[in-house]
């Protein structure tokens, strides 16, 4: 009800503005170039192709909002292990029922989350060092694990990458939905408001109580656990394992919570805004393609649409505040 | 998880002999407390205590122990030796969190506020259960405003983020803040340094009245009508120990002094600047500070000192940031003579930062953490920095240059570099100096000093005041924002008194007396308004 | 463990602070010359062979080339930032160069175009980040992109060109430089580490480069100009990236375009084992020639453990961490109220 009345003005000061500017705009243009994109047949393959994508951009959120650098670079590995994992360990010894898999998996997210979480809160390392690091070490494990792309993802796994409704409801949405529902528990709960605080100033949340180490090892297990997701979200896509392809994912989650409004130095930012984000860099591609524009421009296009994003999202978000300073005085 | 409330305090069983009979048990006491930072000794058995409904003022020197005092009562460090007792109780204080669950709830020094967050959320940051009904935000919210209300008279808008208030309000969150936590003692260190001289009255009237609950209060100021107008118990510190317990009416101000500085300071006498009044150097013509405030003009000339006092936020910190060029008025336009100082030269409108450094305008920020220095470098990059093209010698810098040019502007400002290599080291009022040094080099006409004394002790602030005295005597103008009457009365030669964005007297003279400044701060027609 | 761990590098960090006289005019702690030796007489120890001249050259030519990417890097990381870009920009250092080069352009001018190019490039991240305050990790995210990519569609990628000979001498682990029993590529890193060295202790911009890391507000009122000691930081990051590209190309003999890939997270970390904080304002650049020494024996010493390239990478992730435990800390929140 608060919220409601305060809409107007949140919606003004929103950072969501260019992004949603951008989807918006970028969804046209892929509609235009192919209207059957969104139709019934092929809506099922572009969901399975964007999940990973927004997943490992909810990932790196809670890193990035605790603030003093926090960043979590390992997130793409992550995903890469938790695929490799579970096509080249849980299915060889019949662990692949939902059951068993599913938490296993979540679990290995969430563990390797809290590993680097400790290491920055209790160690107190830079968090690009033990994310950088924890990206080595995730990498190299899934190579070791798996040498070559091979085999095969168990059933539940295929059952999520169709849809219901004739098409038009994936069910690799569940995955988004899952992680949406893990993030709302955390707001009801008042740990993303923790969060935040910490990362705006963590001087000031210790000085008031917040355990604030513990704060940071909560933030960097939940995208430990939202990358598990994005893993799974990839072994959907790709229905097999692949010790490499999710080291791609890394920087591309950066650039998605860039893109999304949240500013890097934490504190502050949504969940939204960095989904949107990695929904905008998702639209890019399939409109490169569908332009049948050569491959090796996508890369540069890419650069120059994120870096005219953030330019425009900076210039934006600084008129607003001299207006709301204006206002002030 | 993060929010339940287990306290990290574990009681320990007190000692049944402490309690002295037919004294009421202390809200907190402490005893033989202890600590030391490798060979400094910071706090050496130091003991006091705070009863039910007492305000206990804690005095000292910076380096006095009175903050590693109230980093111990907060939880933030640990003692070596002795005893925190909380209604009789030890307990031990491992965190902030265990000090805030046993009852001790402080209030910083410096504002420590998550500046991204919404007020709301600052008011309870890390306070109280996880999950909130809808009805318990509602709580919360009108909790939140009366207790706002109750302290500054005004509303507030829970939900703009709390970087966007001033300086004053995210002052007062911090203050409401620790009153919603309903202390047992509340400790206020320097908690009124960005208070104006009506918040800060208002804030008394809470604590007391807190105080009649049964509240306890530690209050640490540099001020000392501040600490005579609240506190009913002295404890004054020197050099980590305990030097002198006064009740309320046992001694004057001139005897808490002598016994925190341990010897007599000179306090009170006005000093008059030594040379006659210079030439104009600053000018301010049909200056209007924001839309629709009354425009004025006023001229600043070498040799004196002139303050620039008001309310918090009504146009003096405008007025010092259009000086400097940091911004530019509304209306009109600020004229500095020229680079020589001689009469035929033509006055220039300072409009930029720079333009104004060449003009020999320089700047003394207010917030020295964030604005005056870079507490992770040495002394003397933080003092070299604006002028080092001075050092070089074939293009390359000389540092034994850079050395001997700062020992001599060291020794005009009457600072003496010690063992410390990086600034973050020295006392607030020794990071002053090096501050003012660093713009000694640029030879300097008009000095701004935006409130420089603000927590600095009181010896290194009489100090500060002969540094400045000496600079106008030199011939440099200097414009100094401050907040405290009595350093008003002290030091200017003039006072331009401001209210509601514009220039509302200027009091010269035996006319700066507390009496008409306090009244000219509410823009009180009785005094002559000197704007033109 | 967190008591372990509290207690143990405070002591060690102490020992780094005692000594601020030495720290000044070395810039680096003894930590870390102290790491370089202990992990090279492991290495010694356990690798047959590792100790031995040519292998100890072989490891300083390697070194060279990721020491003067990491000397840019170094700049960058000093002003708080930090240069993504910096793959790319040896990748396009590479292509240009071999290219240039295979095409019969004077080795002086190819140089000078490499190094204007990254310098541009460098310079452009600069000026954008501090032209709207945005965070360096994405702007060069994005420079990077566009500078790899647009390498990417003029070598339509291929191997391409040739280096040209003196190059390849000029890179050999063989060969020597006059009386220095190294190749001169090292003789030329260090040349550059020393005046590097001499440029933030000795100049004003380099002086103003700590003061705009360790606090921006500040650093204005002291007139740091933001946009020229960024574009600087930057420029000088993207022109060594792209002398180190090229240099490369000596190593590898045609241009690659994926050359500068290792490069992203090794030059970071090359830095950051020197003990150049990321948060910027404290560090040096022999810190970093260092941090580039103690990478590589680290590799070097794993690759001789007969490791698969993927355990080695595993190996060397937790080791990096493991060595910036010992000095690279951040100050406890505790400390800081």
């Amino acid at each position: 009800m608060d919220r409601l009345a305060h809409l107007p003005a949140a919606l003004r000061r929103s950072p969501l503005t260019v992004v949603l500017a951008l989807v918006v705009l970028l969804l046209a243009v892929n509609l235009w170039l192919s209207p059957t994109m969104l139709s019934g047949h092929q809506l099922p393959n572009t969901v399975n192709l964007l999940v990973p994508s927004v997943l490992v951009a909810m990932a790196s959120v809670p890193a990035v909002m605790s603030g003093r650098g926090g960043i979590d670079l390992s997130v793409g590995p992550l995903l890469g292990f938790v695929n490799v994992v579970l096509v080249g360990v849980l299915v060889p010894h019949s662990l692949g029922s939902v059951w068993l898999s599913l938490p296993l998996m979540l679990g290995i997210g969430a563990v390797t989350g809290l590993v680097n979480g400790i290491a920055i809160a209790y160690g107190r390392l830079q968090p690009v060092v033990v994310t950088l690091g924890s990206y080595l070490v995730l990498s190299g494990l899934a190579l070791v694990v798996m040498p070559q792309p091979v085999g095969v993802v168990p059933h539940w796994v295929s059952y999520l990458s169709g849809a219901w409704l004739g098409g038009y409801l994936p069910r690799s949405l569940l995955l988004v939905v899952g992680a949406l529902a893990i993030w709302r528990v955390l707001r009801h709960r008042g740990a993303v408001g923790t969060i935040l605080a910490t990362g705006s100033d963590d001087r000031a949340a210790f000085a008031s109580g917040v355990r604030v180490s513990r704060v940071l090892c909560l933030a960097y297990a939940s995208g430990g656990v939202f990358a598990a997701l994005a893993g799974i979200g990839l072994s959907v896509l790709i229905g097999s394992g692949d010790p490499t392809v999710g080291r791609q994912y890394a920087l591309a989650a950066v650039a998605a919570v860039a893109l999304g409004g949240n500013p890097l130095i934490g504190g502050r930012g949504t969940m939204v805004g960095p989904m949107l984000g990695a929904t905008s860099l998702f639209l890019i591609q399939t409109m490169l393609s569908s332009l049948k524009v050569s491959s090796l421009w996508i890369q540069v296009v890419y650069g120059a649409v994120l870096l005219a994003a953030v330019c425009a999202n900076a210039t934006l978000t600084t008129r607003l505040s001299a207006r709301a300073k204006v206002g002030m005085a | 998880m993060i929010n339940s409330e287990i306290p990290d305090a574990i009681l320990e069983t007190a000692d049944p002999g402490a309690l002295v009979p037919n004294t009421p048990p202390a809200i907190v006491e402490v005893r033989g407390l202890s600590k030391r930072f490798g060979a400094t000794r910071a706090l050496v058995d130091g003991s006091l205590s705070v009863a039910p409904g007492e305000v206990v003022a804690l005095l000292g020197e910076n380096g006095s122990g009175k903050s590693t005092l109230v980093k111990l009562l907060s939880g933030v460090l640990s003692p070596d030796d002795g005893q925190i007792l909380v209604q009789g109780a030890a307990v031990r204080l491992r965190s902030p969190r265990a000090a805030l669950a046993a009852g001790i709830v402080t209030v910083f020094q410096e504002i420590l506020a998550a500046r991204d967050r919404s007020v709301l959320d600052n008011l309870w940051l890390g306070h109280g259960s996880p999950v909130l009904s809808r009805s318990a935000v509602s709580d919360r919210r009108r909790l939140a405003s009366q207790a706002w209300l109750g302290l500054s008279g005004q509303d507030v808008d829970l939900d703009r983020p709390l970087g966007e208030l001033t300086l004053m309000e995210q002052q007062i969150c911090v203050v409401v803040r620790a009153l919603l936590r309903e202390p047992k003692l509340l400790v206020l260190d320097e908690s009124t340094s960005t208070l104006d001289v009506e918040l800060r009255d208002r804030m008394f009237d809470q604590v007391r009245r807190r105080a009649a609950d049964g509240m306890g209060c530690l209050f640490i100021s540099h001020r000392m009508d501040e600490v005579m107008a609240i506190a009913d118990r002295f404890v004054a510190l020197r050099t980590g120990q305990v030097v002198g317990v006064r009740r309320r009416g046992e001694a004057d101000a001139r005897e808490l002094i002598r016994l925190i500085s341990g010897r007599d300071v000179e306090s009170g006498a006005r000093r008059v600047g030594t040379l006659a009044h210079g030439s104009s150097a600053v000018r301010l013509e049909g200056v209007s500070l924001r839309p629709g405030t009354k425009p004025f003009s006023a001229t600043v000339s070498r040799g004196e000192i002139v303050g620039l006092a008001g309310l918090e936020g009504h146009g003096q910190d405008e007025l010092i940031r259009c000086l400097a060029g940091l911004q530019v008025p509304h209306a009109g336009q600020v004229y500095v003579a020229g680079p020589k100082g001689r009469a035929d030269e033509e006055p220039a409108a300072v409009t930029t930062y720079r333009g104004g450094v060449a003009r020999g305008v320089v700047y003394v920020p207010r917030d020295r953490k964030v604005e005056g220095m870079a507490d992770v470098l040495p002394i003397i990059d933080n003092y070299s920095m604006p002028t080092l093209q001075r050092d070089r010698f074939a293009g390359v810098l000389s540092p034994r240059r850079t050395k001997s040019r700062f020992q001599r502007d060291a020794r005009t400002v009457n600072f003496t570099p010690g063992r410390q290599d990086s600034i973050g080291r020295l006392s607030g009022g020794n990071q002053q100096k090096v501050i003012i040094a660093r713009w000694l080099a640029a030879e300097p006409r008009v000095i701004l000093l935006n409130d420089p004394t603000r927590g600095v002790d009181l010896k290194t602030k009489h100090e500060l005041y002969e540094v400045f005295r000496g600079l106008a005597d030199a011939g440099a103008a200097v414009v100094m924002l401050s907040s405290e009457v009595d350093e008003l009365v002290h030091l200017m030669d003039r006072v331009l008194v401001f209210h509601d964005g514009s220039l509302s007297a200027e009091l010269a003279g035996d006319a700066v007396t507390p009496e008409s400044l306090v009244s000219a701060y509410f823009g009180s027609p009785a005094v002559a308004a000197g704007g033109h | 463990m967190s008591a372990i761990t509290s207690i143990v590098p405070s002591r060690l960090r102490h020992l780094v602070e005692v000594s601020p006289r030495v720290r000044g005019t070395l810039t680096s702690g003894p930590i870390q010359i102290l790491t370089v030796i202990a992990v090279f007489l492991v290495g010694r120890a356990a690798v047959p062979g590792f100790a031995a001249p040519y292998s100890v050259k072989a490891m300083l030519v390697i070194a060279s080339f990721l020491g003067i990417a990491a000397l840019g890097q170094t700049f960058v990381v000093l002003i708080g930032g930090i240069d993504l870009s910096v793959p790319a920009l040896i990748g396009a250092g590479n292509v240009i160069g071999a290219r240039l080069s295979g095409e019969g352009m004077n080795s002086v001018e190819v140089i000078a175009v490499v190094l204007a190019t990254g310098l541009a490039v460098g310079a452009v991240n600069g000026f954008v980040t501090s032209r709207w305050h945005l965070p360096p990790l994405v702007v060069t995210l994005a420079t990077g992109s566009v500078v790899g990519g647009a390498v990417l569609i003029w070598t339509n990628a291929t191997l391409t060109g040739s280096a040209p000979g003196w190059l390849t001498r000029f890179t050999s682990a063989a060969s020597s430089t006059g009386p220095l029993p190294v190749a001169p590529v090292v003789v030329l890193w260090l040349a550059l580490a020393v005046l590097a060295q001499l440029f933030i202790l000795r100049s004003r911009p380099g002086r103003q480069i700590f003061m705009l890391g360790a606090n921006r507000q500040a650093a204005a009122l002291m007139l740091v100009s933001e946009r020229t000691i960024s574009a600087l930081c930057f420029g000088l990051s993207g022109a060594l990236a792209g002398l180190a590209g090229f240099l490369l190309a000596g190593f590898t003999g045609a241009g690659l375009f994926t050359v500068g890939d290792p490069y992203l997270f090794q030059s970071i970390a090359a830095v950051v084992i020197g003990g150049t904080s990321l948060l910027g304002g404290r560090g040096g650049v022999f810190r970093s020639v260092l941090g580039s020494l103690t990478l590589v024996e680290l590799t070097t010493l794993l690759v001789g453990q007969s490791l698969s390239s993927a355990a080695q990478q595993a190996v060397l992730g937790a080791v990096i961490v493991c060595v910036t435990a010992l000095y690279g800390r951040d100050r406890n929140v505790r400390d800081r109220i």
